[in-house]
């Protein structure tokens, strides 16, 4: 790969842990499993679906 | 690097990446002498999912752009989706397989509505856009979700199929709905006003 291209990724990987770290940490979780089983699938399925719009926005206006 | 800079820098690298990862998934298709019909394989092969992943994260970043300087809540969220993109992207490497893919795209989607979830919980705090609105998002984001559970059943099914050819075409399936389901909740996100550029 080319020098450059490999100097933009580390800066860019550089902004994502700035900006979101969580975030971040969650991809690498996600990229360096080599091979998903069903439970990892499964635990995928529970992090989608584990906050629903309430926890996500505290200080909505929608009656509760 | 200053945040335009940064948005150009990731910008033109998701632009070379889709290219070539667009191409690498051509070469692997018998039917890569033709456009038509390599975008025909698209809607069933394996590699589907990393195309139509990066399209729609492609699409977020460009039409979501906006020209502010003005920070708000939602500013991250192409940085981020960009660069779940590239990793995306990084991941259908040779070494990769179609069930890894499928993972890493699932993945790079649920933590990227996740994370697109909270700006939008910051947005409201601070701008509250109404009851109707606000329901319009809950029903997406909902949707979504739902779409997803059935997109992480499929995928469970298919991580254990091999080549189940059933298998593989009920998870592209639930893949594309899952995908449009993102894209609707960032449409509306986006519609309301919420500046992720």
């Amino acid at each position: 790969m080319n020098p450059a291209i490999i100097e933009a990724i580390i800066s860019l990987v550089e902004e994502m842990v700035k900006i979101a770290p969580q975030a971040y940490a969650d991809f690498q979780a996600i990229f360096n499993n080599p091979n998903p089983t069903a439970a990892d699938w499964q635990a995928l399925r529970d992090k989608a679906l584990a906050k629903g719009y309430a926890q996500y926005v505290p200080q909505s206006d929608l009656p509760k | 690097m200053n945040s335009s800079q940064f948005a150009s820098l990731a910008r033109w690298l998701l632009n070379a990446i889709s290219g070539g990862v667009i191409a690498y998934t051509a070469s692997k298709s018998p039917a890569a002498q033709s456009i038509g019909a390599y975008i025909a394989n698209l809607a069933t092969g394996p590699d589907a999912l990393a195309a139509v992943t990066l399209g729609i994260t492609w699409l977020w970043g460009h039409i979501t752009h906006a020209p502010t300087d003005t920070p708000n809540p939602g500013n991250k969220l192409p940085a981020l989706f960009l660069v779940g993109s590239l990793a995306l992207a990084l991941g259908t490497g040779c070494q990769s397989t179609p069930q890894r893919i499928a993972y890493q795209s699932a993945g790079t989607a649920i933590v990227s509505a996740d994370t697109a979830m909270q700006l939008w919980g910051a947005y409201v705090a601070a701008n509250h856009p109404g009851t109707n609105i606000e329901a319009q998002v809950k029903s997406a984001f909902e949707k979504y979700q739902a779409s997803v559970a059935v997109l992480c059943d499929a995928g469970a099914i298919y991580s254990a199929a091999g080549t189940n050819t059933t298998a593989a075409a009920a998870f592209s399936q639930a893949t594309a709905n899952a995908g449009q389901s993102l894209l609707d909740l960032e449409n509306l996100l986006t519609t309301v006003g919420v500046k992720l550029n």
